[in-house]
């Protein structure tokens, strides 16, 4: 590139529908040049990518004059700029926005968008058209008309469309629309390319010189009320003024301020209504649907269609009797794929993430010296962290694999429209079942997969009940206990703790609704697209997008927690003072177990057995880890070999249990569908038999019955993993995930008191105290639900 | 006339709303249903409800209850 040649930096937003093929679009003319982020505030994901590139005189000469002219012999029309001039190098950035059927702002989606094209001021606005659903896409591109930028249209799915026997008259389409526009296939690179091509042409000749698409006129009541709001604004373009006037009347409010709205826009909307007969709002869109119509009527030619394969597929698919057991299959491949296929990765990735991370790093430290505590809070901690962090990720990649196959299908619109009514009882939406579902596997990958609901007070409600169902790391601690306690009947016992979990959600999920997240209530619109086969670049590099993105955001998050908490672990308290390293029955972290027994007596945790308590400490790192720590603990009790070793960087019960991890997620969740009664039987060697033999006779003395039940009532619902509330706390900020922190620990204290005294020992005083922290717990929520409520109030 | 009214393979004609909340009629407008656009009701969900129409070429679902805000005129095939 010469360098005398200034370099022009464009700013491209690309609008459209969903499903209109715009991420296509997007990728194709990005490539790997892309960031992945969040829209300011919200949990939105926000693309952007760049590309570049100079003219080059080509044999079709004006830009965007279509694809369907092929370079032939016959006389062309000429360069229609001076080849003496240098061709200045042109870099565009592209932005994604979320796909959107209005500006009317109703939905977190539009806000984004809206607020993009009001406040950043794109150079230029690519608008991608679906041309299988013509009209319905014309209708942003109407709003995006008002805008008064450049726009380009680029017309995608024209195969599909021709499958519905919809033929576009491209060229009178342009002339309509007055606006350059380009039938391309996203797919091809060729195509692509000369999209490129057009737009660095387009923005070298000057995008002033692109024609405007003519915003739409409205009936003259509409006009002066749009002129009445336009005239508070002060914004120095004519048609910005106009366009948020226009906004404010179809009832995005937050645009003017409260006084404006009251002496301006109420009274322009009253006498415009009374003028019309009508909404002023339905005016609108009715408006704009007509003058589409004349633009199409000309120019878009509708076959007679035969039977659509998508409608023989959904005649099977979302069939009354069949849909649900097809439903059903789905969300087990789903389930079977993300713990399975993505499980049988997690050993690897374990041993790989503890080599390098915690010994390597280690070691690498010893060898410079580093003093023996900044060894263990550098390798232990943030190391340890980072190999929780890879534990993760064969899990979360192959489930945003299948989520992606599901929702690039369009199979992910028919499971809500199948599961919408059911889900409906707790005032939710159908799709929030998928990851419920996951939930059982993992809660972080439930959690990750929330991003698939629209609208964020679903979301919050979803990820306030995922904690609930029982996740696989929880179903080692229930099996010991309860085959430890309860003998030939822990089957039945892990079940009823399994049931109880979904009904607790489902409880949650109901007080949720009447307080927290009280007022606001989602309306139910959506497009079910055609099916497609699944694309799978497309969705491998959105799985890939996806991970990286939960590596970057969650994965510091729990780096940082992990790593507290592994470092609080590695202080070893002694007779003869505190130092660093080594068995970790005696670390900081269970000498504060034990020094908050007496918290849990009431829910049949006696002073004497104060390792069920270090064991729930251990838990807050990863459930199963209460496991390791009872084992070792009663182990050592009873005066057994202790298993805990001392010194280097695999000295504490909780790196030796993360080991296992991997190992007992997969068995321990695979066996789920198989029965659970078969996976409490599961058994080690001959000498850990008699070991277990040992520990459960320890066990039997510690706890009663009404206490062990309390004891995994108590695991199955308190404070969610510290890996997981890092998930939470990214994607629903910290206050929210740490009250789901608070509101699970504290009901599970309650719930596990009642069960006790209930079948144990009966004191009503405890009775009385726990149902009535469940009530303030209830008034508590109401209260900061009341506060919250305009934050949520969206739709 | 409401979209509950309708059997499946029925048509009909939008001939106004109800007063509802705005933001609903908005979704509702932006997907077109406009007045006199013709509907076909495709198929009801297993549990009866939401239920999925036709209308300016694509398939949208929606809620009986919540649609009902959309007024219908048959038409006659």
């Amino acid at each position: 590139m010469s360098s005398s040649v200034a370099s022009r930096h464009i700013t491209v937003a690309v609008a459209g529908n969903p499903n209109c093929g715009k991420t296509t679009v997007f990728n194709g003319l990005t490539g790997g040049r892309q960031q992945i982020g969040n829209w300011p505030g919200v949990t939105v994901e926000k693309k952007e990518g760049r590309f570049s590139g100079s003219p080059v005189a080509r044999i079709l000469a004006v830009p965007f004059s279509g694809l369907e002219e092929e370079p032939t012999s016959t006389v062309h029309t000429g360069d229609v700029w001076d080849r003496s001039t240098p061709r200045a190098h042109v870099e565009f950035r592209v932005v994604d926005l979320p796909g959107i059927y209005s500006l009317s702002a109703t939905s977190e989606d539009e806000i984004v968008a809206r607020d993009y094209l009001v406040g950043d001021e794109p150079d230029l606005i690519v608008d991608v058209i679906d041309a299988s659903n013509i009209e319905r896409n014309l209708y942003l591109t109407m709003q995006l008309a008002e805008l008064g930028l450049p726009i380009v249209a680029v017309m995608t799915m024209t195969d599909i469309a021709e499958k519905k026997s919809i033929h576009i008259d491209l060229e009178r389409l342009r002339d309509e629309l007055g606006i350059p526009i380009i039938a391309i296939n996203a797919l091809d690179r060729g195509d692509v390319e000369r999209l490129k091509a057009d737009l660095i042409d387009t923005a070298h000749h000057g995008l002033d010189a692109i024609g405007r698409l003519a915003p739409p006129s409205y009936p003259s009541a509409i006009e002066s009320a749009v002129e009445r709001v336009a005239g508070t604004f002060s914004d120095p373009h004519a048609a910005r003024r106009r366009w948020k006037a226009i906004r404010v009347l179809e009832g995005d409010t937050a645009l003017a301020d409260a006084q404006t709205i009251d002496t301006v826009v109420t009274p322009a909307v009253r006498d415009a209504e009374a003028a019309l007969g009508e909404e002023i709002d339905i005016v609108f869109a009715d408006s704009r649907y007509q003058i589409i119509q004349k633009i199409t009527a000309g120019c878009v030619r509708r076959g007679s269609v035969r039977e659509s394969i998508t409608e023989r597929i959904d005649r099977l698919v979302i069939h009354r009797v069949f849909g649900f057991p097809v439903f059903l299959a789905a969300m087990f491949l789903v389930f079977w794929f993300t713990i399975s296929v993505g499980g049988a990765f997690i050993d690897f990735f374990d041993i790989l993430g503890g080599g390098v991370f915690v010994d390597g790093f280690a070691m690498l430290l010893d060898r410079l010296g580093s003093p023996d505590w900044l060894t263990v809070v550098l390798a232990d901690g943030m190391g340890g962290g980072l190999q929780t962090v890879a534990t993760f990720v064969p899990v979360i990649f192959s489930m945003f694999f299948a989520l992606a196959v599901l929702e690039d299908s369009g199979y992910m619109a028919r499971a809500a429209f199948v599961m919408d009514r059911l889900m409906r009882i707790i005032g939710l939406p159908g799709k929030s079942f998928v990851p419920m579902l996951l939930g059982f596997g993992c809660t972080i990958p439930a959690v990750m997969a929330t991003k698939t609901l629209e609208s964020r007070r679903d979301r919050l409600m979803t990820i306030f009940m995922t904690p609930l169902m029982s996740c696989g790391a929880r179903l080692p601690v229930y099996a010991l206990i309860a085959t430890a306690i309860f003998g030939s009947t822990a089957g039945v016992v892990v079940f009823s703790i399994y049931l109880i979990g979904i009904l607790l959600a489902v409880v949650t999920g109901l007080i949720m609704k009447r307080t927290l997240f009280a007022g606001a209530t989602s309306h139910f619109v959506l497009e079910l697209p055609p099916y497609h086969a699944p694309r799978i670049g497309q969705i491998l590099g959105a799985s890939w997008r996806r991970l990286l993105a939960f590596l970057q955001r969650a994965g510091t998050t729990i780096v940082i927690m992990v790593g507290i908490l592994g470092f609080i672990n590695a202080i070893i308290i002694t007779e003869d003072g505190i130092r660093f390293g080594g068995d970790s029955s005696q670390s900081a972290l269970a000498y504060a177990g034990r020094a908050i027994t007496p918290i849990f007596a009431p829910m049949g945790i006696e002073p004497d057995n104060w390792p069920a308590s270090v064991a729930i400490f251990a838990g807050l790192f990863a459930k199963e880890a209460a496991v390791g720590t009872l084992n070792s603990i009663y182990l050592q009790e009873i005066g057994g070999h202790a298993t805990a070793q001392p010194g280097g960087g695999d000295d504490s019960s909780v790196v030796g249990s993360r080991f296992a991890f991997g190992e007992i997620l997969s068995r321990s969740v695979s066996t789920i569908p198989e029965g659970l009664a078969a996976a409490v039987g599961l058994d080690g060697d001959g000498t850990r038999r008699s070991e277990e033999a040992r520990t459960f006779a320890v066990m039997r003395e510690r706890f009663s019955r009404a206490g062990a039940y309390a004891f995994l009532l108590f695991v199955l619902v308190y404070f969610p993993c510290i890996s997981a509330l890092g998930v939470v706390i990214r994607e629903i900020g910290p206050g929210y995930g740490w009250l789901l922190a608070a509101y699970l620990t504290i009901s599970a204290w309650a719930l596990s008191t009642i069960v006790f005294q209930v079948f144990g020992p009966g004191e009503i005083v405890w009775i009385g105290v726990a149902v009535g922290i469940l009530l303030l717990e209830y008034i508590g929520l109401k209260r900061i639900g009341a506060v919250n409520d305009g934050t949520l109030r969206e739709s | 006339m409401r979209i509950s009214d309708l059997q499946p393979g029925e048509r009909a004609r939008v001939s106004g709303y109800d007063t509802s909340s705005a933001a609903y009629r908005s979704k509702l407008l932006a997907m077109g249903l406009t007045r006199g656009v013709e509907l076909r009701l495709c198929r009801v969900a297993p549990l009866g409800d939401p239920v999925e129409i036709e209308l300016r070429g694509f398939r949208l679902t929606l809620r009986k209850d919540e649609a009902a805000v959309l007024r219908l005129t048959p038409v006659n095939e």
